[in-house]
C-alpha cells in the first residue's frame, strides 16, 4: 500500500485536495479514492481537475491520468494543447517512461478537440518512493500557463 | 491511499502508520497476470516445466539444467558469488520464486517476461550453451506427448519451439511463489488484532528499523518486498570485474530482444497461441550478459524520446498490448550501472548477495547500508540513500526480522 503522505496544491489560493479516510491493507479504499477540486493555474488562466486510473497511482505502476481543462468561470476549454509530466525535484529526474497525450477527437484534416475539456496522458509511472512534483502545462486561447502539485509517495 | 498519520501507538505497539506499513507487507497475493504466456497457468503446462526445468538433455553437454544453478534446497539460488555452469558469468543466480509479479527480468531487466526469460539461459554460452535446434531436437525426442496436450505440437521453427518451453518453464515456475514465512504469521495476528509472540522482540525492533527509521520500505516495499525498479547502489567496484552498465543496458536490450512483447512469439488474449510465427526482424542474441556498453545518459529533460520499443504504425495507446515496452525510456539517465532490487522473500537462504555477489552475508549487505562506503564507477549513488548509522544491536535487530521472511525450503527437485 503506497501512502500519499502530503498533497498540496502551489498553484495560488488553491483549495486542498479531498481525500478518502484511511484505509487499511484489509480494507482498500474505493476508487476513485484520489480527487481533488479545481485548481488555478498559477497566472489564473485555467482551472484543472485531475484524476488518475488506478486511483491514487501505485508505485512502480503505469497509470493514466486525466485532467478537466476550463477557464476560470468554469468553461471547458477544448482546443488547449495540455502536456502533463511528473519529476522529482530532489533527485533532478522526471519518469523513467516516456508519457503520451491522447490527442482528443481528431477530423479527417487532423484538427483535434478534447470535449469537455478532458485531456487524457498515458504511460506514466512512479518508479520509486519520494517527492514528486506533476506539472500541467497548457497553452489555450487565453495563453500558457501551468499548475505544480507536489506529491509525496 | 491517503493514509491519516497518527502518531499515537496502538494496543499492539504500532502506530497506525507502521502498521499499515507492516500489512502492507503481507501476505504474498496470488501471481499476476501473464498475458504474452496462454498457458503460464495451465497446470499441464507447469507438470511439463518442471520436467523441462531439471532436464539436463536440454544443455548442450548433456549435463547442466535449469535446476542446475536454481537448487530447491536454497529456494532456487545456487549459493555462488557468480552463476557457473558451462562458464562462469558475471552476475549472481537469482531466485526463481518471485517471478510470477515481474515486469523485468534478469539484474538489467533486458526481458519483459518469465517465459523469455526462462528461454535465455538455454542459449547462453556461460550457461547451457545450447542452441535453438538442440532444443527442438531434445523437445521432439523427449516431450511430444505432452507438447502435444499443452501446445498442440511442438513448433515447427525452432526459435518458435524454444519459446514454448519458456512458456512450459514460467508456468512451472509460477507456481513456485514464496510460502508464507513467519514474518506472514505475524502480520496476519497484526490483521486479526491479536496479541501476537510469532516475532520475538528482537525482531518486533528489526521490523520496527525496516518500516521506518532504515527506509528500507523506500525499495523493499510491497509483499515481494521488492520496487521491481532500479538502483544504483554504489557498491565497491571488485577488482578486475569491470564496469557492469546494468540497467542502461537492459533498459535498451529489451526493445530488440526477439522474445519480447512485441514479438510473434508473444500470445495475444483472444488469439491463437504463438508458436509457430518468427520473431520480426531481430536474431536470438547468445553472447553472455554484462558485456560493456549501453545507452549515454542523457541531460535531464522533460521527456526523452528515446522509446525502448516503439509501438508498430497504427497502434494507438489505448490498443498496445505491450505498454510497459511502450512508454519505457531506454536512456533514462539513473540507469547507469543500475540493477534490479531483489525481492526479499526468503533471503536468508539466497547468499551471497547484491548483483554481483560480492557481499557474503547479510551482515555484511547491513554493514554496506550502515556506511555507505565508497563511491560508483558509473552514475550516482541512488540520491535516496543516506548511512543508516544504526547501532549494532540495531543491526542485529535488523538482521533478525529479515531472517523471518525465509519460508522452509522448497521439496528437492524430482
Amino acid at each position: 500500500m503506497i501512502a500519499l503522505l502530503a498533497l498540496l496544491a502551489c498553484g495560488g489560493d488553491a483549495p486542498a485536495p479531498s481525500g478518502g479516510a484511511a484505509p487499511t491493507a484489509a480494507e482498500p479504499a474505493a476508487e476513485p479514492a484520489l480527487s481533488v477540486a479545481p485548481l488555478p493555474t498559477v497566472n489564473k488562466l485555467y482551472r484543472i481537475t485531475w484524476h488518475t486510473t488506478p486511483a491514487p497511482p501505485p508505485l512502480s505502476t503505469l497509470f493514466e491520468i486525466e485532467a478537466v481543462v476550463t477557464d476560470p468561470a468554469g468553461a471547458p476549454v477544448e482546443d488547449a494543447q495540455v502536456r502533463i509530466n511528473a519529476r522529482m525535484p530532489q533527485h533532478g529526474h522526471g519518469m523513467a517512461t516516456n508519457p503520451e497525450d491522447d490527442p482528443g477527437t481528431c477530423d479527417a484534416a487532423g484538427a483535434c478537440t478534447h470535449p469537455g475539456g478532458r485531456y487524457l496522458t498515458r504511460g506514466m509511472k512512479f518508479h520509486m518512493p519520494g517527492e514528486w512534483t506533476l506539472r500541467f502545462d497548457v497553452e489555450g486561447p487565453a495563453g500558457a500557463d501551468h499548475l505544480e502539485v507536489p506529491l509525496r509517495l | 491511499m491517503l493514509l491519516l498519520l497518527l502518531a499515537c501507538a496502538g494496543p499492539d505497539g504500532w502506530t497506525e502508520q507502521e502498521r499499515a506499513a507492516i500489512l502492507s507487507l503481507s501476505p504474498v497475493p496470488a501471481p499476476a497476470p501473464s498475458p504474452t504466456n496462454r498457458v503460464a497457468d495451465d497446470p499441464a503446462a507447469a507438470k511439463l516445466g518442471e520436467a523441462l526445468f531439471f532436464d539436463e538433455g536440454l544443455s548442450i553437454d548433456g549435463q547442466t539444467s535449469c535446476g542446475s544453478c536454481h537448487l530447491p534446497k536454497l529456494h532456487f539460488s545456487d549459493g555462488e558469488r557468480v552463476a557457473t555452469a558451462l562458464g562462469t558469468g558475471t552476475r549472481n543466480t537469482p531466485s526463481v520464486e518471485s517471478v510470477g509479479w515481474g515486469t523485468w527480468y534478469f539484474w538489467d531487466g533486458r526481458i519483459d517476461s518469465a517465459w523469455a526469460q526462462a528461454a535465455g539461459p538455454l542459449l547462453n554460452p556461460l550457461e547451457m550453451g545450447a542452441t535453438p535446434e538442440h532444443v527442438q531436437a531434445r523437445v521432439r525426442a523427449a516431450y511430444a506427448d505432452e507438447f502435444a496436450k499443452v501446445f498442440g505440437g511442438v513448433a515447427e521453427e525452432p526459435t518458435a519451439t524454444l519459446a514454448q518451453v519458456g512458456k512450459a518453464l514460467e508456468a512451472y515456475e509460477r507456481t513456485l511463489g514464496p510460502k508464507p514465512a513467519r514474518f506472514d504469521r505475524y502480520a496476519a495476528d497484526l490483521l486479526a488484532g491479536t496479541d501476537s509472540d510469532v516475532l520475538s522482540d528482537q525482531e518486533k525492533a528489526g521490523l520496527r528499523l525496516f518500516v521506518g527509521e532504515a527506509s528500507c520500505t523506500s525499495c523493499h516495499h510491497g509483499p515481494l518486498f521488492t520496487d521491481h525498479s532500479f538502483h544504483n547502489l554504489g557498491l565497491p567496484a571488485i577488482p578486475a570485474g569491470g564496469i557492469d552498465p546494468g540497467r542502461a543496458r537492459g533498459a535498451g536490450d529489451v526493445g530488440v530482444d526477439p522474445l519480447n512483447c512485441r514479438s510473434g512469439h508473444a500470445d495475444r488474449a483472444g488469439a491463437a497461441a504463438a508458436t509457430d510465427t518468427a520473431a520480426p526482424g531481430a536474431q536470438l542474441d547468445t553472447a553472455a550478459p554484462g558485456a560493456p556498453g549501453g545507452p549515454t545518459a542523457q541531460a535531464d529533460t522533460a521527456r526523452s524520446k528515446d522509446t525502448a520499443a516503439p509501438a508498430p504504425s497504427g497502434v494507438s495507446a489505448a490498443d498496445d498490448p505491450c505498454p510497459e515496452l511502450r512508454y519505457l525510456d531506454a536512456s533514462f539517465p539513473d540507469w547507469a550501472s543500475a540493477f534490479k532490487t531483489p525481492s526479499l522473500r526468503n533471503v536468508a537462504a539466497t547468499a551471497p548477495y547484491m548483483h554481483d555477489g560480492q557481499l557474503d552475508s547479510l551482515g555484511a549487505v547491513l554493514q554496506f547500508y550502515n556506511t555507505l562506503p565508497g563511491k560508483p564507477l558509473v552514475g550516482h549513488r541512488e540520491l535516496t540513500l543516506e548511512p543508516l548509522q544504526l547501532s549494532s544491536s540495531e543491526l542485529a535487530a535488523l538482521e533478525a526480522f529479515l531472517r523471518t521472511l525465509t519460508a522452509e525450503a522448497p521439496p528437492a527437485a524430482p
